[in-house]
């Protein structure tokens, strides 16, 4: 089980709103290979969010266990976990998520900076990183002067910039058209063939699933089925 | 009191009902036209009650400090009032001789009383007379060896008038006992009780009272209470009859006082004050003299010349003389113009000093008619025979001129933290709309008009400001009361109590002002959120993206025509058809024409002032205007306004460029900025050249202030990019800091509107903080070098001039003595001071104004240490051979630094002293004037000859520096003194060195013991020096504690600030937190942000604050040698340290909440 980069079991994660509780997960086992692509896939509010949120350390949950890399990620404080994320982990959202009163190379810096990188380091990587998605001439430019498309690839170069093992990606193309779609999703499985970096991703699009090595069906909580 | 900036309270506070009534009016009438938009508006209050809350707090805090300022004028007006109804009891008017108070022969015969007792007969105005001796006199109590050099010791004696008894000659004992002072033996006298528990001398003690002719020994009756003739705070008085007094003072049948009771009570009598006042001058008038300085007055251009004056709108608004005298003037200048010299009305007005010194003062203001004004200075001290004041009125028109005075003051300074106040509401408000930009998004997308929206913001708003009117006015009166506890601390005297008073008319001023300006507030904020675009206020999207396109030129004006034409333009349409709904429109726009109007032609004025020429040319007038007027205030906003105008033909012209729009706005607001920073900055005086001496009061300061601190953060924000630049290349290098310090200046440069407000707060209040501080620190010249204030001299001691005595007097005493020996004395020198008038020879100010003339002896002037801030070029070098000269030839005179005019704004406008026009307050410091500076004295009576005495010399202005009223003087030789009154008695002055080791502290009460029958006074000036400086201290921290009240401000805002970012950041920190932030970078961020903005702000403040003082201190080191400008950083510290302190405070609280978000929470709010 050496090449297991994700392991959760018996995963539950319940929110309470007033009185009401929403049982988000009910019990969810999942193992993710190292270098694998892996497709969340579900109806709305099924819970893909969730557990993406809660695989990736930025929400807790209420019982079971989740290892990444061998280390059980609910046993870590908060300022541990924080640190595991910025080494170890890159995220990519729906709403890209760029910090708007940034420069495009300043938001690529960021993750070099937390993790403790000199100011020149973080330039000089964010650099490559923009590179990498076909933005180096666009790194003066802020958030709100950039195309959804665009936004979405300094997104993916803020994830990337510290060479992470995982990467997660909530919706990365549910804001993009189709066109924008095929590029970011060739941007992302080129990366992980090229760096074998493990990507989990939570989609609506049949078309995004298909280009994942293994897909989960989600239904109220729990998978569904896997393929 | 009854004036504030020249207009009459009662005036503002019936302005402000009105414009309070049609607000209110307009805003119920609104308010039950659209129930549903008061419902939409209100409903938000009570749903964030701890937000409400923090709202009314932000919007209160400027009604707090005008509420401060006004509660303050109020209390020292009350207490000044108080003291003056109290200490003149039933005194309503004083005739006394017009030599000053102690003077030898300022007595009359008591026959007098009897004169006016008949000339009141019958008159239902007055209800009695009096008549007394009041002195000073040494008295001690042998028994208990106690003693007082200058007790007070008065004798009364009353007439009935009309029947009825007239001033209350009664006393009540500590007992309770009413006592008639004619009752008392010949051997009795009454104590005060501050008499009694100083002289520790009860009912029965035996007391001595020295005159020049000897001593006598009294019996005391009785102690009386305080109040009435028994007076009260800190005098120590001696009450006897006058028949006693004049035996005691060997006066028999003389008198120095006339008192006179108008009927009714205490206040009542005011009423006839002024009629009964008349009628006492016409019987004392020379009416020859009268005819004759109506005749020198009557010429045309002489009334012109007041006329112009009188209705200057800027002398008015500033009145020197009061409302009434400018009210006699015009009846005198009738009555002359028709040459009525002998008319009641004529006479009794011009016997009046004030009017006779209100024309002098205009006239010799202007230099043709420096001859008449001259001739009326000689003949106006032979006027009258004695001099009526009006003792009650005149008391409380002074009370009504200090509690003016002090609210000014507190105005001036408050002006600052209300503009800061101001500032903040903008904020609050602009925030507000901003949290609620996406609920005002949706209603705009479902039909609200943009009108709607504005009243339903306006509908919430006022709800704030009525809470904060209400809550800001108590609170402004709670600040006023711990003020004036803090102020009582500093005046520090039993005199004088300040009695707490907050009046239902500044009540009403303060609530309505506050109510208004933050309505006023509300809306502007209300009118500017309501611009938002729909797609961008529901989807939070940034305004760039859909900045409108600029309408051209031409559609604009052709829409302010329609709107012009308005119902014209309507009915043209009816060619086409004459419909219900067309006539009804033409109705419509009929009765909304005249707003529809005013509408355009500010929509015409904004389009062709926006182009940038016309501005130019406006402010070219106005400053010209400033010029000719000699205002500085005009000629500064001129010349600013010219600037704005500059940098918007600026932008027109690159506009036509390829430069982005942001590059052309940043080089235009750089050169704006650039230049009005540049302009506000520059030494006092680097104008004068082109535009020469011009006038400016103390708004100069909140006008120099505001645009310094406007203009450096117009400049700032408008360079943001720079600013991050240099702030990430320097403090985001900080280890461990770089990722927390990028966000947390990325954030406010991003916003540059809240940034520059909050900036603009915190850059207001260290500015005015700084200039205290930096000035502050001046004093201690005096400190450091107290030679120059006290002239080498330990102690300054002084006797009645009837105990005047000479060296070998004093040389005697002091032998004899057991306490005292001559060795303890290394120098004594004498002088004595003389009242008298002076003009300077070759002046274009050819009448006499006051001058003290302080004659001095030989020892004097060859021991004195004072300096000199100016030299004749014969006399230059050390201070030494200027008083060597001085004493060679008894010509020679120094005159006091008062005596040179100043450009001080807050100098008052007219003075009554001697002004040496010859040095101009811009000349250089080595300038003396070629054909040298002599006076032309007179003895205060205007009598004999005038003598001729040469000035070589201005004194150092330090040694004058505890002279708060700035009385001019000039220093001379005896010989000067004896010229000028026929029975100087010789010194009275001792300025005394001590021989080394010994203590003035320790010496001082020997002197007034031996000296006792001299009624010696001595004080050690080093003493003296340091209760000045405390004094002044203990004003500087007070105001510097009100001012303060501005920081509260900034320090809310920064809260404000933090608040509103937890919230709207919440995704961003959700993301931060994703990507690698720790909680407690987070709140670091944060927290570096509210620093960050507080530090800019304070750098700001700080060095506009040191440029000013710095422009103000070389204005003060013109006429003060050996000061040096120096930065209080212990005091700057402390300031900016409570500053940071109390900003990140109020920060820390929202930062901990950001940094406690959890991510995946953070995230899901979208």
């Amino acid at each position: 089980m050496d090449d297991l980069i994700i392991s959760a079991q018996g995963v539950y994660k319940t929110y309470a709103t007033g009185a009401l509780e929403v049982h988000a997960l009910q019990g969810i086992d999942l193992d993710v290979k190292r270098g694998e692509i892996v497709a969340v896939m579900g109806p709305s509010g099924c819970g893909k969010t969730t557990l993406l949120n809660c695989l990736s350390g930025i929400d807790s949950i209420n019982n079971g266990a989740i290892e990444i890399d061998g280390r059980p990620i609910q046993e870590l404080s908060d300022n541990e976990m924080s640190d595991f994320r910025a080494h170890f982990m890159g995220f990519i959202f729906q709403t890209y998520n760029l910090l708007p009163v940034l420069t495009a190379q300043e938001n690529v810096e960021l993750p070099m900076l937390i993790s403790g990188n000199s100011p020149k380091e973080a330039r000089a990587r964010a650099s490559e990183s923009l590179a990498t998605v076909n933005l180096e001439a666009w790194g003066g430019h802020r958030p709100s002067e950039l195309s959804g498309g665009q936004q979405q690839r300094v997104a993916i170069a803020r994830a990337l910039v510290n060479s992470p093992a995982i990467i997660w990606a909530d919706e990365p193309t549910g804001n993009l058209d189709s066109q924008n779609e095929r590029e970011i999703m060739g941007l992302i499985t080129g990366l992980n063939r090229k760096n074998s970096q493990t990507i989990v991703l939570v989609t609506h699009s049949d078309s995004v699933g298909a280009q994942a090595d293994r897909i989960i069906y989600m239904r109220d909580g729990l998978i569904d089925t896997e393929r | 009191m009854q004036k504030l900036f020249g207009i009459e309270l009662d005036s503002l506070a019936l302005y402000l009902a009105g414009t309070f009534a049609v607000l209110v009016s307009v805003l119920l009438i609104q308010a039950v036209r659209n129930p549903i938009l008061v419902k939409l508006g209100v409903r938000n209050i009570p749903k964030r009650p701890g937000q409400s809350f923090l709202i009314v707090i932000g919007l209160m805090l400027s009604t707090v400090i005008i509420g401060a300022s006004l509660g303050i004028g109020d209390t020292v007006y009350k207490s000044i009032r108080i003291v003056a109804v109290e200490g003149a009891g039933q005194i309503d008017e004083e005739i006394s001789s017009p030599l000053r108070r102690f003077d030898s022969s300022r007595y009359f015969s008591e026959d007098r009383l009897v004169q006016f007792s008949k000339l009141l007969d019958g008159d239902s105005r007055v209800d009695g007379l009096g008549a007394g001796i009041n002195t000073n006199l040494p008295v001690m109590n042998p028994e208990a060896n106690r003693s007082e050099s200058r007790t007070a010791v008065r004798g009364y004696r009353s007439i009935a008038v009309n029947g009825i008894m007239g001033i209350d000659t009664k006393v009540t004992s500590i007992e309770g006992v009413e006592f008639d002072l004619n009752d008392l033996e010949s051997n009795e006298i009454v104590l005060n009780r501050n008499a009694s528990e100083t002289l520790e001398a009860y009912s029965g003690s035996i007391i001595n009272i020295y005159t020049s002719s000897g001593v006598k020994s009294y019996s005391v009756r009785l102690v009386a209470e305080h109040g009435g003739i028994a007076s009260g705070g800190n005098t120590k008085l001696v009450l006897m009859s006058l028949k006693q007094i004049q035996n005691l003072t060997q006066k028999e049948g003389l008198i120095d006082e006339i008192y006179v009771s108008n009927m009714g009570g205490i206040e009542e009598g005011l009423e006839y004050s002024s009629e009964v006042a008349k009628l006492l001058r016409l019987s004392l008038v020379d009416k020859i003299v009268a005819e004759e300085i109506g005749r020198l007055i009557k010429s045309e251009d002489v009334f012109q010349l007041i006329d112009s004056k009188l209705n200057d709108t800027e002398f008015t608004k500033n009145n020197p003389f009061g409302d009434e005298v400018v009210e006699n003037l015009q009846v005198i200048l009738d009555e002359i113009r028709d040459a009525n010299f002998s008319s009641e009305k004529y006479l009794s007005l011009i016997a009046d000093e004030n009017n006779l010194g209100a024309i002098i003062g205009i006239l010799s203001r202007n230099q043709e008619f420096e001859n008449q004004a001259g001739n009326l200075g000689l003949l106006a001290p032979t006027l009258n025979q004695l001099r009526v004041r009006e003792s009650k009125a005149d008391a409380l028109r002074l009370a009504e001129t200090v509690g003016a005075s002090v609210t000014l003051i507190f105005s001036i300074f408050g002006s600052f933290s209300i503009i800061v106040g101001l500032l903040l509401i903008f904020l609050v408000m602009v925030l507000l709309a901003s949290s609620r930009s996406t609920e005002m998004g949706m209603a705009r997308a479902i039909g609200l008009k943009r009108r709607q929206l504005v009243q339903m913001f306006t509908f919430e708003g006022s709800m704030y400001a009525l809470a904060a009117a209400v809550i800001g006015t108590a609170l402004g009166a709670f600040v006023s009361i711990v003020l004036v506890g803090l102020l009582q601390q500093v005046v520090d005297s039993d005199d004088f109590r300040l009695r707490p008073s907050f009046t239902f008319r500044t009540t009403w001023i303060t609530f309505s002002t506050g109510f208004l300006l933050t309505l006023i507030t509300i809306g502007i904020s209300a009118f500017r959120v309501s611009k938002l675009n729909i797609v961008v206020a529901i989807r939070g999207l940034s305004e760039q993206l859909t900045q409108k396109s600029k309408t051209p030129l031409g559609e604009n004006l052709r829409i302010a025509l329609i709107g012009i034409l308005g119902p014209i333009y309507i009915a043209s349409f009816l060619r086409k058809g004459i419909t219900i709904s067309g006539i009804t429109a033409i109705f419509k726009s009929l009765i909304l024409w005249p707003i529809s109007i005013t509408r355009q032609i500010f929509r015409i004025a904004g389009l062709i002032l926006v182009q940038g020429w016309v501005l130019i040319l406006l402010g070219i007038a106005i400053h010209r205007l400033g010029i000719n007027l000699e205002n500085a205030s005009l000629f500064s906003i001129g010349v600013s306004i010219s600037v704005i105008g500059l940098g918007l033909l600026l932008r027109k012209i690159l506009s036509r460029t390829n430069l982005s729009r942001g590059a052309v706005n940043r080089i235009a607001a750089t050169l704006e900025g650039g230049l009005l920073l540049t302009f506000f900055g520059l030494p006092f005086d680097f104008f004068e050249s082109y535009h020469g001496k011009l006038d400016s009061g103390p708004e100069i300061f909140v006008l120099g202030g505001v645009a310094q601190i406007g203009s450096a953060v117009w400049l700032i924000m408008n360079n943001s990019e720079v600013l991050l630049a240099l702030s990430n290349r320097t403090l985001g290098r900080l280890s461990g800091l770089q990722a927390a310090f990028k966000t947390a200046i990325a954030y406010p440069v991003a916003a540059p509107f809240r940034t520059g407000l909050t900036v603009s707060m915190f850059g207001l209040v260290i500015f005015t903080l700084m200039i205290f501080a930096v000035l502050n620190n001046l004093n201690n010249v005096a400190r450091e070098q107290p030679n120059r204030v006290t002239g080498g001299y330990d102690i300054e001691a002084s006797v009645r001039p009837e105990f005047a005595m000479n060296i070998e007097e004093f040389e005697s005493i002091v032998n004899k003595s057991s306490n005292l020996n001559l060795a303890q004395f290394e120098i004594v020198a004498q002088s004595v001071r003389i009242p008298a008038i002076a003009r300077e020879i070759g002046s274009s100010k050819q009448n006499f104004t006051n001058l003290s003339v302080r004659s001095v002896d030989e020892t004097y002037m060859r021991t004195t240490l004072l300096e000199f801030v100016r030299v004749h070029p014969d006399y230059r070098g050390d201070p030494s051979i200027v008083w060597n000269a001085l004493a060679a030839n008894p010509n020679l005179a120094v005159a006091s630094s008062s005596a040179l005019p100043t450009d001080d704004p807050f100098a008052p406008a007219i003075r009554s002293n001697l002004e040496l026009d010859s040095i101009a307050p811009e000349s250089e410091k080595n300038y003396w004037p070629e054909e040298g500076i002599s006076l032309e004295v007179l003895s205060r009576q205007g009598t004999g000859e005038p003598i001729e005495v040469e000035v070589i010399g201005i004194i150092d202005s330090l040694a004058d520096q505890q002279d708060f009223e700035r009385s001019v003087y000039i220093v001379t030789s005896e010989a000067v003194g004896n010229s000028l009154i026929s029975d100087l008695q010789g010194y009275d002055t001792y300025s005394i060195r001590l021989s080394s080791g010994i203590l003035a502290s320790d010496l001082i009460p020997y002197l007034e013991t031996e000296f006792l029958e001299h009624g010696m006074s001595a004080i050690s000036t080093i003493d003296q020096i340091e209760r000045s400086l405390e004094t002044g201290d203990a004003f500087n921290k007070l105001f510097q504690g009100f001012m303060g009240l501005g920081l509260v401000v900034g320090v809310i805002a920064i809260g404000v600030l933090s608040i509103r970012a937890v919230v709207e950041r919440r995704q961003a920190i959700g993301t931060m937190r994703a990507i690698g932030y720790r909680a407690r970078m987070i709140w670091l961020s944060f927290l570096l942000e509210a620093l960050y903005i507080t530090f800019l702000g304070i750098a700001i403040g700080l060095g506009l604050g040191a440029l000013t003082s710095w422009n103000i201190f070389n204005e003060i080191a013109k006429e003060v040698d050996g000061i040096s400008y120096k930065v209080p950083w212990l005091n700057v510290l402390v300031i900016v340290g409570i500053t940071a302190f109390f900003a990140l405070l109020s920060s820390v609280l929202p930062s901990r909440q950001a940094s406690k978000i959890y991510p995946a929470e953070a995230l899901r709010y979208e």
